[in-house]
């Protein structure tokens, strides 16, 4: 477990945009197990998309409140 | 007989693979040091070699692509949108632009502190290059092996995928030197795209999933990024540039 902490915290940032990557990944793994491949590819797609927004919104709102 | 076709099939399939496997070790390389992606790179070259001396064409059978592809794709998608992301918070001037090395130094430390370093390796680097060529060899192996078998041309096809490795090198060579004038934080940025476009095809490869167009979709991922990341700077930077305004016109008030 240590050695999996460690390892996420050098790979990863921000818990944020990891977090939201992770769960897109986890639902494609899901709907392309349930027969629907290209949905999981849009999910994959979207993952990005959204957890990029979102990790950089927060930091724009941090910087614009402080 | 020689067979032209199942040479330049493996010339074309392989070239495909060892594309990919050298832009990704050209941006490491550019960015992190030539010592460590090249190292990298080199040791998966070796371990191949060797998994391949050892047991031969059974190893189509034998290793799982999908595992390789899900551990590899995973370890680049998260890396990958780690640079981007902070490439874009520079852009945005959300982040110092020049902070850099400061920054390398602070992640070597954390590395060092984590009891992850060995002195004189970038292991980022390291691990990043020897994955992707890892990968990418492991796939042009299996294109030699079953083209080969099922044509009854191995030799072709190993003579096409040896061609394909000369004129891959070739092309490296002669872009490395334009490519190290690229601006760091640009250089960055890319990279970051890149990483993350091929991580995120890898993992779906390993999960299953069905893209679109197959390999051509790195290529969209990668558009929609950029797209993305452009609009993202612009956004902020009008919004920074009002807080800013709005700040100065307080003060002067």
């Amino acid at each position: 477990m240590k050695v999996l902490g460690t390892l996420w915290g050098l790979l990863v940032d921000d818990g944020r945009l990891a977090s939201i990557l992770v769960i897109a990944l986890l639902l494609a793994a899901l709907v392309s197990h349930l027969g629907h491949p290209t949905v999981g590819s849009i999910l994959i797609w979207l993952g990005l998309i959204v957890s990029l927004f979102v990790s950089i919104e927060h930091q724009l709102t941090l910087k614009t409140k402080s | 007989m020689f067979n032209v076709y199942a040479m330049l099939a493996s010339f074309l399939g392989t070239g495909v693979e060892f594309v990919e496997a050298l832009t990704i070790i050209l941006a490491v390389g550019v960015i992190r040091g030539w010592k460590s992606a090249l190292l990298g790179a080199l040791t998966a070259v070796v371990v191949l070699g060797v998994l391949i001396g050892i047991i031969g064409a059974p190893l189509v059978a034998i290793i799982q692509v999908f595992w390789v592809q899900l551990l590899v794709g995973l370890f680049m998608l998260l890396f990958g949108i780690r640079w981007l992301r902070k490439a874009i918070l520079r852009y945005s001037g959300l982040k110092s632009l020049h902070d850099e090395a400061e920054s390398y130094q602070e992640e070597v430390e954390r590395q060092r502190q984590a009891g992850e370093v060995a002195s004189g390796i970038d292991r980022f680097a390291f691990l990043t290059t020897f994955s992707g060529t890892f990968l990418e060899g492991l796939e042009a192996i299996f294109i030699v092996i079953t083209f080969g078998l099922t044509a009854h041309a191995i030799k072709f096809t190993i003579i096409g995928a040896v061609i394909a490795v000369v004129v891959v090198m070739l092309v490296g060579f002669l872009l490395r030197s334009p490519l190290s004038k690229v601006p760091e934080n640009t250089m960055k940025f890319i990279v970051g795209i890149m990483l993350t476009s091929f991580g995120a095809f890898w993992v779906g490869e390993g999960l299953n999933v069905s893209w679109l167009q197959a390999d051509v979709s790195i290529l969209y991922i990668a558009a929609t990024l950029l797209l993305l990341s452009w609009l993202t700077v612009i956004r902020c930077k009008s919004k920074i540039r009002l807080m800013n305004t709005q700040i100065s016109k307080s003060v002067e008030g």
